[in-house]
């Protein structure tokens, strides 16, 4: 009825497979090694993705360290003699190793320095996955530790034009106080330690990461720019993605440094006792009419409101309350702001506050008037 | 007791007695003489003591004690449905080893495959078979569907065999793509994004709109609802991974195993149909086996299945350990999705239907349909006969709607899918995200640093690997009609110990004529080794 031959067939696959587990058995630490290396191998390759997007801006394109310190050394990556951990980590009496070290500050952040935390558990824009590539990745450098590795990744032009390669000035002398409201401060903390002009400029051709900022507070108010500081993720400029700017600005400012930070976004002219002044940017008199409550009193549509219109009030005639009249020229504009009480047109009262000359500078009085002088 | 035993019939006799009885319990009441003489191939004795195993055991008392002899021959049943038992079992085994490694947590699943293969002795082997498995036992499943319909076997009395079927066919299907998630890279993340935002489109029946209303503030509910369902957020997340987990490892497999034996207890319970040439049209006597036709068991066919699951095993684990690999992309990145996403390619049927047109109508009512005449052809089918030329009708349509499954899947080919820009596709072609490539397939270190300009570059005879590349680099660029006026740069540079920063940049005029530019940047670490790793 039915042969050996299926028994055999049976008991040669038996033995086949069993072979086969055996061959493979043979392998497998090779294997699991040559997987270990392999795996260890991309995670380089993704953190190094990681690292050019968005470290070595501040970390340097070698790790050789610009405002942030250099990865790319020695004295980080490697034992002090007779140690288990490199001198920095010794220096700073951190207990843990370099993996947990490196993880750790670019989870969290360092508190106080331009350094932002990166980690999605602090808020930042990365997963657990990617930071430790990002370690696998600069921990890579201390095979050959402070050699620079190709050129820099510039761009090659169209049309072969070398692109120019952007580096922020930072020159301060000395800083200015921490606890004092100041354009000066505001400027030391935006080029500097903030770590702002690392991505923002007030220049759109320089192309860098963040949004241009010119005149961002006279556009936007101060108000979008204080959320925009606090939270980036609450309203994100078109063409820009979220989650790039670190979210940890909330702890790391005082008020007085997020308020002076504004205060330089909205005059950047005004910290200009350097030796190079940023270019003043022309003032936008209508906000500052808005804003120095012109417009409750003064209206721009030919209606009449407390005071008279600015519609058509440039270049024209005014009948004052004595019956004189005179030409609404710049100097009556400028006297009438400084001194309301000089001259009363006719039809209304002295209700006008006297005290804008301590409350408006020089520059933004002159662009209320090129403002009144473009309401025809 | 024993010491009257052993004084009546001496130490020899009593301890014969004693082994053949235990003997007897092992075998479930096969003594050894005729043990022996079944495994030769010679009759039973009689009465015939082949028979009582069936009683006494449990799993043989699920099969039949004989066969008709015109049933065994390999080409009528080509032992599929054996085959696809064999394979879930095997999946089975398979899965549970997998499953003491793995945890079904997004912090997780992506380490423990990693941990799984390059710390887990046998890990990759066993991943291997799994994943082959799965992918054989869809196709052993479909085919065993096809063949019960070409023998016209799921007419009367054999209509419920045949829906149950059809439920083992679609738990298969799903618990294939169920376990597509749990690796959590970039390739289960996205095709189950796809998958689950099908289930999305499902409409809301006119009428019910008033319960979405009340209870989720939208009339549109069904589909978010079922989404909501599967994924457990409205994104595939850390509740959606444990969904698709709990339904691979608990839910599915508990329907395969219940509807297994449902099916089978009325596969055993009629009988496998015998050739339709071999009875009347109409009639069905399967189960009256003449004495002289009888195949039994024991241990004719327990040896022809024996000996064919035996080469199967050999088959998927030699396949597994020197042929196949089971694909494990990048770690899941739900913020990035890649270039050519696609389903299993048991769904790319599925995925070509939606390309058609409407997605409620493609992808949700016109599957719909198909699967209900799957469910009812045993009964839509009036057609007493079985024989192929009294089936014409039927077979055509059996045909038509293969050939329209097979169709509709090579519309559902990633080649149909949306293309990206040309100068990314270009880019893909040469380093693709996921996978190896032709720039990756070249040794580490015969990469040499440089910049490979195509405007320039003519590569010196005999071309290195490399220069091979370039070149097809140039030529790929210079026929795209996409890229007019189009050049390509190559630059290599160091960017680490051990590491490359390979840049590609495309140059071309856009359709305004505009001067456009693309540049996608990889880095290349040597020990990554996808060389190594994707050549046999």
């Amino acid at each position: 009825m039915y042969g050996v031959t299926r028994l055999v067939i049976a008991t040669m696959a038996l033995v086949g497979t069993f072979v086969v587990v055996l061959l493979t058995a043979a392998q497998e630490p090779a294997r699991m090694e040559r997987y270990a290396a392999n795996f260890h191998g991309r995670e380089i390759e993704v953190g190094a993705q990681i690292y050019f997007e968005a470290c070595a801006v501040c970390h340097g394109q070698h790790g050789e360290g610009l405002v942030g310190p250099a990865l790319n050394s020695a004295d980080l990556l490697l034992p002090a003699p007779g140690q288990t951990r490199p001198p920095r980590l010794l220096a700073k009496n951190y207990l843990g190793d370099l993996r947990s070290y490196l993880e750790g500050t670019i989870t969290y952040g360092r508190p106080g320095t331009a350094m932002p935390a990166w980690g999605q558990a602090a808020g930042g824009p990365f997963r657990p996955d990617q930071i430790a590539a990002v370690a696998t990745f600069i921990m890579n450098w201390g095979l050959d530790p402070g050699k620079q590795w190709g050129g820099a990744s510039e761009r090659v032009a169209i049309g072969g034009v070398e692109p120019v390669l952007v580096t922020p000035a930072v020159s301060m002398a000395t800083p200015p106080p921490r606890n004092v409201r100041s354009v000066e401060l505001g400027k030391y903390l935006f080029n500097g330690p903030a770590g702002c002009a690392e991505c923002h400029t007030f220049d759109i051709a320089t192309g860098k990461t963040g949004p241009d900022l010119t005149n961002i507070v006279q556009t936007k108010g101060r108000d979008y720019v204080r959320t925009s500081i606090v939270d980036p993720n609450g309203m994100v400029a078109p063409d820009h993605a979220p989650s790039v700017m670190p979210q940890t600005f909330a702890f790391a400012l005082t008020d007085i440094e997020l308020e002076s930070i504004i205060d330089y976004l909205e005059n950047p002219a005004a910290a200009a006792q350097e030796a190079t002044p940023a270019p003043a940017a022309p003032l936008d008199g209508k906000q500052v009419a808005q804003s120095a409550g012109c417009l409750a009193c003064h209206s721009v549509d030919g209606s009449a409101l407390v005071g008279p219109t600015w519609q058509g009030l440039f270049g024209h005639e005014v009948e004052l309350e004595d019956g004189s009249k005179v030409i609404a020229d710049e100097a009556y504009l400028r006297e009438s702001i400084l001194n309301p009480a000089a001259k009363i047109v006719k039809g209304y009262q002295n209700l006008m506050p006297a005290n804008y000359e301590q409350l408006l500078t020089p520059e933004q009085i002159t662009a209320i008037i090129e403002y009144i002088k473009l309401l025809q | 007791m024993v010491g009257q035993d052993i004084r009546s019939r001496g130490l020899r006799g009593y301890l014969g007695a004693k082994a053949d009885s235990v003997f007897e319990r092992i075998t479930a009441g096969i003594p050894w003489r005729d043990f022996r003489k079944m495994l030769r191939g010679d009759p039973p004795d009689r009465p015939n003591p082949r028979l009582k195993p069936h009683s006494e055991s449990f799993w043989l008392h699920i099969k039949p004690t004989y066969y008709h002899e015109s049933v065994t021959h390999f080409t009528h049943t080509f032992r599929l449905g054996l085959l696809s038992t064999y394979l879930f079992v095997v999946e089975l085994i398979t899965g549970l080893i997998l499953m003491i490694w793995y945890a079904p947590t997004p912090e997780r699943a992506y380490a423990d495959m990693i941990r799984l293969l390059s710390n887990v002795p046998f890990g990759q082997l066993m991943r291997d078979i799994h994943r082959l498995g799965a992918e054989a036992m869809v196709i052993v499943v479909v085919l065993h569907m096809f063949r019960t319909f070409l023998t016209g076997s799921y007419k009367k009395p054999r209509q419920f065999t045949w829906v149950t079927g059809v439920v083992l066919l679609i738990a298969t299907l799903f618990l294939s793509f169920s376990g597509y998630l749990l690796p959590w890279d970039q390739l289960a993340f996205w095709a189950v994004t796809i998958g689950t935002s099908m289930a999305e489109a499902s409409p809301t029946p006119p009428g019910a709109g008033w319960i979405g209303t009340m209870l989720f503030g939208t009339s549109d509910w069904v589909g978010q609802f079922v989404n909501l369902l599967l994924r457990g957020a409205p994104d595939i997340g850390a509740g959606g991974l444990l969904r698709f987990y709990l339904l691979h490892i608990f839910f599915l497999p508990l329907v395969v195993i219940f509807f297994f034996f449902f099916h089978y207890y009325k596969v055993v319970h009629f009988g496998i149909s015998l050739p339709a040439k071999e009875e009347e049209v109409g009639q069905d006597t399967a189960n009256r086996v003449p004495a002289d036709k009888r195949r039994y068991y024991l241990m004719d066919i327990a040896i022809d299945e024996i000996a064919l699951l035996s080469v199967v095993t050999f088959v998927l684990v030699a396949m597994s350990a020197f042929f196949y690999d089971a694909k494990l992309e990048h770690i899941a990145n739900p913020l990035k999705t890649p270039l050519h996403t696609t389903a299993p390619w048991y769904f790319y049927w599925l995925q070509g239907l939606l390309k058609i047109g409407n997605k409620v109508f493609w992808g949700l009512i016109v599957p719909g349909i198909m699967i209900f005449l799957t469910f009812a052809l045993p009964y839509l089918d009036y057609n007493p006969s079985r024989r192929g030329k009294d089936r014409r009708y039927a077979l055509v349509a059996g045909f038509l709607f293969a050939s329209w499954i097979v169709v509709l899947s090579f519309m559902g080919l990633p080649l149909y899918a949306v293309q990206s820009p040309p100068a990314e596709e270009v880019v893909q072609e040469f380093m693709p995200e996921e996978g190896v490539g032709p720039i990756r397939e070249i040794p580490w270190s015969e990469l040499e640093i440089g910049v490979y300009d195509t405007r320039t570059f003519e590569g010196s005879v005999p071309y290195s690997e490399f220069e091979r590349v370039i070149l097809d680099f140039k030529e790929r660029i210079a026929r795209d009609p996409g890229l007019p006026n189009g050049s390509g740069i190559i630059t290599v540079e160091a960017a680490g110990p051990g590491l490359k920063r390979i840049k590609f940049q495309i140059d071309y005029t856009d359709i305004d004529g505009k001067p456009a530019q693309f540049i996608k940047t990889f880095y290349l670490h040597e020990s990554s080794l996808y060389w190594e790793q994707f050549t046999f």
